[in-house]
């Protein structure tokens, strides 16, 4: 793992009240070698965020709240919802890293009830939900409030369409 | 009219595959494993377990992902169990996201040719769908497919004798006698072409080209010649996986060809 950029460490003050979600996190999360600009690292308890240009502001804050999502015991949403599944946590953070630029816009985090996570933006041009049904499989819906049209895909390999939706924001 | 793909006599190949990566199947774990295997143990009686393979999957539209991968490792990771006839020749390998039929030569059996291997992932396909069915644990929603070709090329009789010849076995390298760099001591080399679908079109995936340097009993100086091609199929269903594997395949035999020398085709009796 290679830190080529600048490290940038929160204070004692500003360090998250660490959720079981979080420490579970921090102790066992391991980047895969090759990895060039990881949006953040952990050690410890703390969080240490290494920015790149290319990264969105919200990056970090996004990532904290989607490592809370494991906190989230199955029957959370009633008595058939899931726990959601650290894979999609996983999947959902390589996602956001791979399709989001320093001007995308901040999306939502949203559990699902089958152990999914769902990201949504709404815009003034248009809406864009993305759910990771599965670390490979995306259910994408695009609502473009310009010419009112409506498309659904799955995405599993071809992210063409998709990135071209985040970056019509 | 459907182009025939070159054939050869006697091909430097050592392994074979086709696998499949599906959604993970969080069940899937190593109870379940040691049922599955009650299902294969009459024709592979041997097992053994082996960490997890990482997902792999080819992506299109997005930049070279210059990215972490986030695994969150607060379970014990999934264990990869392989199933083996005797002597090890065939084996089945399954984990929680793959299913992955390998021949070997290692084995000491000869090449059984495509078909065969073909039929074989076939019939143990359908008896590990039929167990995840039989079990209740999952749909099974295949996500990749790959094809897998391991070639050791040797060193050829009053050519070359070792890694120092490793310029003669791609046909895109050139001795050019101008040029003050030649014979490299050691080659490495890794090509990547998209692999698109039956109208050229869309892309289906990739063909990754290796070619890397490597000692066999010891100390001779070989190189592996690894080809594989890996993608999305249009489903799940055989009918899917399998026009995906004959596809790949398919690029794997005619980049095979293209990409190594005459004088290779020569020595692998090619016929075709």
């Amino acid at each position: 793992m290679m830190y080529n950029e600048k490290l940038e460490v929160p204070s004692y003050e500003e360090r998250e009240e660490a959720s079981e979600g979080i420490q579970r996190l921090s102790r066992s999360l391991s980047l895969s070698a090759g990895a060039a600009t990881p949006a953040f690292a952990l050690a410890d308890s703390r969080f240490y965020y290494v920015t790149s240009p290319r990264q969105p502001s919200w990056i970090r804050e996004v990532a904290v709240e989607l490592a809370k999502l494991l906190d989230l015991e199955a029957g959370w949403g009633g008595r058939s919802s899931e726990a959601i599944s650290e894979q999609n946590v996983a999947s959902a953070f390589d996602l956001l890293n791979m399709i989001a630029v320093s001007n995308t816009p901040r999306p939502d985090v949203v559990p699902t009830v089958v152990g999914g996570v769902q990201l949504d933006w709404s815009t003034v041009r248009a809406d864009l939900e993305i759910e990771i049904v599965a670390p490979f499989r995306l259910h994408v819906l695009w609502e473009n409030h310009e010419d009112e049209s409506i498309e659904e895909i799955e995405v599993v390999s071809d992210y063409e369409r998709l990135v071209r939706w985040v970056r019509a924001l | 009219m459907a182009r025939t793909l070159p054939d050869y006599r006697s091909p430097p190949l050592v392994e074979t595959l086709l696998g499949v990566q599906f959604d993970p199947i969080a069940a899937l774990k190593s109870p379940y494993l040691g049922l599955l295997w009650l299902r294969f143990k009459e024709f592979f009686p041997d097992v053994e377990e082996r960490p997890a393979l990482e997902p792999s999957i080819e992506r299109f539209g997005i930049p070279l992902p210059r990215l972490p991968q986030l695994r969150l490792l607060t379970e014990p990771p999934p264990n990869r169990v392989w199933f083996l006839k005797e002597g090890g020749g065939e084996l089945i390998q399954v984990q929680q996201d793959r299913f992955i039929f390998n021949w070997r030569a290692s084995g000491g059996t000869e090449y059984p040719r495509y078909d065969s291997v073909l039929r074989s992932f076939g019939r143990y396909f359908e008896q590990f769908r039929s167990f995840i069915h039989d079990e209740g644990l999952a749909e099974l929603s295949v996500n990749q497919c790959e094809v897998t070709y391991v070639n050791i090329i040797e060193p050829l009789e009053g050519l070359w004798s070792g890694h120092e010849g490793g310029f003669n076995v791609l046909s895109v390298f050139r001795d050019d006698p101008s040029m003050a760099l030649r014979s490299p001591e050691r080659v490495k080399v890794s090509l990547h072409y998209p692999l698109r679908d039956f109208d050229g079109n869309s892309p289906l995936g990739r063909l990754r080209v290796e070619l890397a340097p490597t000692v066999q009993e010891g100390e001779r100086q070989v190189y592996r010649l690894t080809l594989t091609a890996r993608g999305q199929p249009s489903g799940s269903d055989i009918a899917d996986v399998t026009s995906f594997f004959n596809h790949g395949r398919a690029a794997i035999v005619r980049a095979f060809t293209e990409l190594t020398t005459d004088r290779l085709h020569e020595e692998w009796g090619r016929t075709q």
